[in-house]
């Protein structure tokens, strides 16, 4: 017999919640490391802000050789930092703000691009404003 | 909910794509959303002297693929994903041209 998994568990969101996901990286553009720690706390901060509450998600270390570099060794461990937020606090104005730290770690950390999961849909932002 | 329009605008987004991960769950949830964006988030490594292009395969091609990347991963204890895979054996293909 089918079982589904989330009515059995009871894991679906609450109903007007919206997941929010940040991946903050590791590096820059050019593979230079970056203070990812001040940037999660960054983005905590502001998720926990205007969303009340986030979590920072560091993922296990990866490492992989990349044989058209001559098997040079690339290191990326991005944090995923996520706040389930309450439908109504996903505004223009809680939306902006995160848009200025979204904003700044893209033009300070040397990003091609930065962006956001909201809902199942990733916004890329490439222009760095000064918010 | 806001709409579509007023969240590009509001993060001055320049594209907007839909994942196809829409509501993970926990630890491996969000592993799997990660995986998924690793497609859609250009790498770190694009330094103007690499180029990210979408491209068309059938679908075996695809599969194949996939059942190689996981023969990769076992393997390597790695993290392989079958685009990097693609990627890989076209690079090693046009160097040997």
């Amino acid at each position: 017999m089918a079982v589904d998994p989330q009515a059995a568990l009871r894991t679906s969101l609450p109903t007007g919640t919206s997941l929010l996901v940040v991946f903050v990286p590791s590096k820059d553009r050019s593979g230079a490391p970056i203070d990812q720690d001040y940037w999660v706390d960054a983005v905590l901060s502001t998720l926990g802000r205007e969303f009340r509450g986030a979590t920072a998600y560091p993922r296990g270390r990866g490492v992989w050789r990349d044989d058209a570099k001559g098997g040079e060794l690339l290191k990326e461990e991005p944090v995923i930092v996520f706040s389930y937020a309450a439908e109504e606090t996903v505004t223009m104005d809680s939306l902006g703000a995160l848009y200025r730290v979204l904003s700044r770690m893209g033009r300070e950390t040397n990003q091609g691009e930065v962006g956001v999961v909201i809902d199942g849909k990733y916004y890329g932002i490439t222009e760095y404003g000064e918010g | 909910m806001l709409p579509e329009k007023d969240i590009l605008a509001a993060l001055h987004a320049t594209r907007v794509v839909p994942v196809p991960v829409s509501n993970p769950h926990g630890p491996l949830g969000l592993e799997h959303l990660a995986a998924c964006l690793q497609g859609i988030v250009p790498a770190a490594q694009e330094d103007g002297t690499h180029v990210r292009r979408p491209i068309t395969l059938p679908l075996e091609t695809w599969q194949k693929l996939i059942a190689m990347a996981h023969e990769l991963e076992e393997r390597e204890s790695r993290p392989v994903a079958p685009s990097d895979l693609a990627a890989a054996l076209v690079v090693q293909a046009m160097e040997s041209r």
